[in-house]
């Protein structure tokens, strides 16, 4: 019996190779199993010297600075920093409200797109990737490995993911950051249609326990400029429900909510350290990908120095 | 309002439109599955009253664009007169066109008269009411005339000026008449006149009638008046009250003409006047002063011979030119002949009050006791008094037939028991009065019949009159008391009787019984009513321009004037057939100028709509009736303008992203140094 072959059509292999020049990485220390690219919380042996400190009985003698004993006549050993590798959780809304779009691309489809390159990525840089989908419960969970069959395990869940039902966002990122024990980059992709205190609550709890996290806000165009200019009948995509209104009276009102929305949401990101993304459809994920990377290189780099 | 093209109006449903596409837009509303729900419904909650208020505002300035713009399609008319009425032109519009003397008035420094003034205003409506039928009623012969073409008013000859009066009930009527008879689909009545009262007879009960005859027809008939008054201005008038030639001196054949003029002025006029009097084509000036609003005046001049003749009395020019002159005729006097009935003490000084004159052949008077009454030939009598008791049948008979004829009978008491006298005059018993205290008039008439004031102004000395025997006549219910006692009982009183009159005196002109013999009263009182009872002797010298018609419809009468083409019909003037003339005088109400009150028109006719143009003196004839669409585009303009601001304020239009950035060129990784 053949095995049925996903359709991997949100990877764009040629986007993947230019973008594999860049490196993924992250904002803080981490703490790997095995050595890596990234800068680790512990010291180890890498050729990046970090500091001194007064020898204790027990220390091995091979980090012993004998130049500085002979200088000064005291024992001081000399610490490296350690590299390792990265834990990332790639959080994907599969709810309904995924399935918009004034354009040709869906937001789910652009989600997808991000997450699978993304994890393609990282797992060519020899970083473990997981992937988590949700809508008003966890979906499905992959815990972050790096290896080649787990990034085809994860490639093929994304392909077969559906948006549907209801998001529950705050739900599954609290019971994320307690399920998460070691230090982690978190990517959400997300809508965030959620009340901002609530979402706000859940990245206070996952920078808690010390995560990166970073959210890509997908926005549609047509959710911001709100153009329409009829009665619409708006029917809600997750719960179904609808409203008849004429969008020349709301208007203002919509735009001043929404604005409302993006500022209290931009400033708690900014209060909990929280790599906020705020995406439209309309820009090319490679884009808003090699953004991404390019300013978390940057901040690493001066995070060494 | 009026509309030129009213049929316009029945597309005002159109001003609807706007409020069905709204409503239909709201029902036709399309379905878009939704994401962003949570600010929507924060939108939704929190869409203001103000929001809503200002797209209700936007609508009605939809709506009324489209209301104003149908409106002014419509071509709608005001001017306060004609344009105050909903509906198009009537079918037939019924012109009645006051061509009085007071018509012809200026009314301040307007260079036309109101009626000129009145034709232009009545031209140019009517050129603006193209569609419907035009019949001319003007005032004198209140005929109705069927008009070809309206706007020709002003060139008609029956709307020229005129020396008569006007009688609007009697026209509205003719009106009516019209409308009944004819049937037209809608009618309007059009009126322009000076709201003169005398020709309008606000107290008059046919007003009741026409009140009643405007509800019995079976459509409404709307009356627009135009008002054409004008507050009194320096105006005098004259008019001739009597023009009586006198024989002054029988031998010679030398005759006085008196002229009895009065003048009537408004009450800034006051001063010197000019008269211009033309007698028997020749001209002479007199100067009399004004001194009070009505004033009589007699002017004598001597004649050389007793001929009869003709003149005027013209002032000088103001804001009526019409009643700046007067015309007179003038005949050598009918002898008149009078009789008394009686034989007391009293006759004596009645025949010298009835003839005081022995020279004068033209006036004489006959004593007849009353046994003999019954051969009086009473057909050339002119003045009968009666100082005896009551006559038998056959003259009783005889005397009712003169009087009613047209002769005057002057009763006095019986000086009996009392009962009945001459005719119907009834006597009370004779009252004697304390001889310190005699009955003395109090009371008495000084306008109009025998104890009226002098042609000269002066009032009688009736007061003087001290009455020591009195017995109390009393002549019927609609008897008229020319004076009476101090306490409130009759002294002369009179009634109609046919073509004649009846008088009836309280006391003789005998010493026993009052100083009435002494003449101060008697004479001018038996003279008055001699000349009165005379009348009916003397050919018709002076009428009413307007009233009089010849008495053979065959007659040929024409102005003596030849420089000024004048008809008899409505001309004053002095015509004449053959040897026989009379001058014409319009009447003299139209020298009064009391006007009716405009609130009261609507009174008149209760239930009618009635329009009045107030102050159309003041109208020019291209502003009676104005279209107005173009201030009604303005106002279109206005609500468009009004919608667009409303359209394009914040919170209605479609909000274009502030801040959301717009798609940039992305960056290549190649090109990023890493």
């Amino acid at each position: 019996m053949p095995l049925k072959t996903p359709n991997w059509d949100f990877l764009d292999m040629g986007v993947i190779s230019r973008l594999s020049r860049l490196t993924v990485s992250v904002r803080m220390p981490m703490l790997g199993s095995v050595t890596g690219i990234h800068r680790s919380a512990t010291r180890g042996s890498s050729v990046e010297f970090a500091e001194y400190r007064k020898y204790a009985p027990g220390d091995d003698l091979k980090f012993l600075d004998w130049r500085v004993f002979a200088r000064t006549d005291r024992f001081y050993m000399k610490e490296f920093e350690a590299d390792t590798n990265l834990r990332c959780y790639v959080v994907l809304d599969t709810s309904a409200s995924m399935k918009f779009t004034s354009g040709a691309l869906t937001r789910f489809d652009f989600a997808r797109r991000l997450a699978g390159t993304l994890a393609h990525l990282l797992v060519h840089q020899g970083d473990a990737t997981g992937l988590v989908c949700f809508a008003d419960k966890t979906l499905q969970e992959l815990p972050p490995r790096r290896t080649p069959t787990h990034l085809r395990q994860v490639l093929n869940t994304l392909a077969e993911a559906k948006p549907e039902g209801e998001s529950n966002l705050s739900k599954t990122l609290h019971e994320l950051a307690e399920r998460i024990r070691q230090r982690s980059l978190v990517v959400i992709i997300s809508d965030l249609f959620t009340e901002v205190p609530e979402l706000l609550e859940c990245f206070k709890h996952l920078r808690f326990y010390k995560h990166d996290v970073c959210a890509f806000h997908l926005l549609d165009r047509q959710e911001f400029d709100f153009d329409f200019n009829r009665p619409v009948r708006f029917v809600d995509m997750e719960t179904g429900m609808d409203l008849i209104t004429d969008p020349a009276v709301v208007r203002e009102a919509y735009g001043d909510a929404l604005n409302d929305y993006l500022e209290t949401l931009k400033h708690g990101c900014r209060e909990f350290d929280v790599d906020y993304r705020l995406t439209y459809l309309d820009q090319g994920y490679e884009g808003v990908l090699t953004s991404f990377l390019l300013e978390r290189i940057k901040r690493a780099k001066g995070g060494r120095r | 309002m009026a509309y030129l093209q009213p049929w316009m109006l029945w597309a005002l449903p159109a001003v609807l439109l706007p409020l069905i596409i709204h409503l239909l837009n709201r029902l036709r509303y399309k379905t878009v599955h939704w994401a962003a729900m949570i600010f929507l419904l924060k939108a939704n909650r929190a869409a203001t009253r103000r929001a809503k208020i200002r797209q209700y505002l936007l609508l009605a300035c939809r709506m009324l664009v489209v209301l104003f713009l149908l409106w002014a399609m419509a071509r709608p008319l005001i001017g306060g007169w004609l344009g105050a009425a909903a509906g198009g032109a009537p079918e037939t519009v019924l012109i009645l066109l006051d061509r009085s003397a007071s018509m012809e008035a200026h009314g301040g420094d307007r260079p036309e008269s109101k009626r000129a003034h009145a034709l232009a205003l009545l031209a140019q409506a009517a050129k603006q009411s193209a569609g419907s039928r035009f019949v001319l009623i003007e005032s004198v012969l209140r005929q109705p005339l069927e008009m070809a073409d309206a706007s020709a008013l002003a060139g008609m000859q029956m709307a020229e000026a005129t020396d008569t009066a006007a009688d609007l009930p009697t026209m509205l009527r003719v009106a009516l008449d019209h409308v009944v008879k004819n049937k037209p689909g809608s009618a309007e009545v059009w009126i322009a006149s000076d709201l003169q009262a005398s020709n309008w007879r606000p107290d008059s009960p046919e007003w009741q009638d026409l009140a009643a005859r405007f509800a019995g027809l079976p459509q409404a008939m709307p009356v627009r008046i135009l008002d054409l008054s004008a507050p009194a201005g320096g105006n005098v008038s004259v008019a001739v009250k009597g023009a009586e030639l006198r024989a002054r001196d029988p031998a010679s054949g030398r005759g006085e003409l008196n002229l009895n003029l009065e003048f009537k002025a408004d009450a800034d006029r006051k001063g010197p006047l000019p008269l211009l009097i033309t007698r028997d084509g020749a001209r002479s000036q007199n100067d009399i002063a004004l001194t009070a609003a009505v004033q009589r005046q007699n002017l004598k001049f001597a004649t050389a011979k007793l001929e009869a003749g003709w003149g005027k009395i013209e002032l000088p020019a103001d804001d009526l030119l019409s009643d700046n002159s007067a015309f007179f005729v003038y005949a050598p006097p009918v002898p008149l002949r009078a009789v008394i009935i009686g034989d007391g003490p009293a006759t004596a000084r009645l025949r010298f009050a009835a003839a005081p004159d022995k020279a004068r052949t033209d006036r004489t008077v006959e004593v007849i006791p009353l046994t003999r009454a019954d051969s009086v030939a009473w057909k050339d009598v002119a003045l009968a008094i009666w100082a005896a008791p009551a006559p038998n049948e056959t003259v009783a008979k005889n005397l009712r037939g003169w009087v009613e004829a047209g002769g005057v009978l002057l009763c006095f008491p019986p000086e009996g028991e009392g009962g009945g006298g001459a005719l119907d005059v009834s006597w009370t018993a004779v009252e004697n009065a304390a001889s310190a205290t005699p009955f003395r008039v109090t009371s008495w008439d000084e306008f109009d019949g025998p104890l009226a004031r002098t042609d000269s102004g002066a009032p009688l000395p009736v007061a003087r009159l001290e009455v020591q025997r009195r017995q109390l006549p009393t002549v019927g219910e609609t008897a008229h008391v020319y004076g009476s006692f101090a306490d409130g009982r009759p002294f002369l009183i009179g009634r109609r009787l046919g073509a004649g009159q009846v008088f009836a005196c309280a006391t003789l002109p005998d010493p026993a019984w009052s100083t009435l013999g002494e003449g101060f009263v008697l004479l001018p009182m038996t003279q008055r009513l001699f000349a009165l009872g005379g009348s009916r002797f003397a050919p018709p010298a002076m009428a009413i321009a307007g009233e009089w018609k010849p008495a053979d419809a065959d007659e040929t009468w024409t102005a003596v004037e030849t420089d000024k083409r004048r008809d008899w019909r409505w001309h004053a003037g002095v015509y004449q057939s053959g040897a026989r003339r009379i001058a014409l005088n319009r009447p003299d109400a139209e020298d009064v100028p009391d006007l009716v009150e405009t609130t009261r028109l609507p009174l008149l006719v209760p239930g009618v709509k009635m329009n009045v143009m107030a102050g159309a003196l003041e109208l020019k004839a291209d502003r009676l009736q104005s279209e107005i669409w173009p201030a009604m585009i303005v106002v279109t303009m206005l609500f468009m303008c009004a919608e667009m601001l409303l359209a394009t304020s914040k919170g209605l239009l479609p909000q274009k992203p502030a801040t959301a950035p717009r798609v940039r060129a992305t960056p290549r990784p190649m090109e990023v140094t890493a």
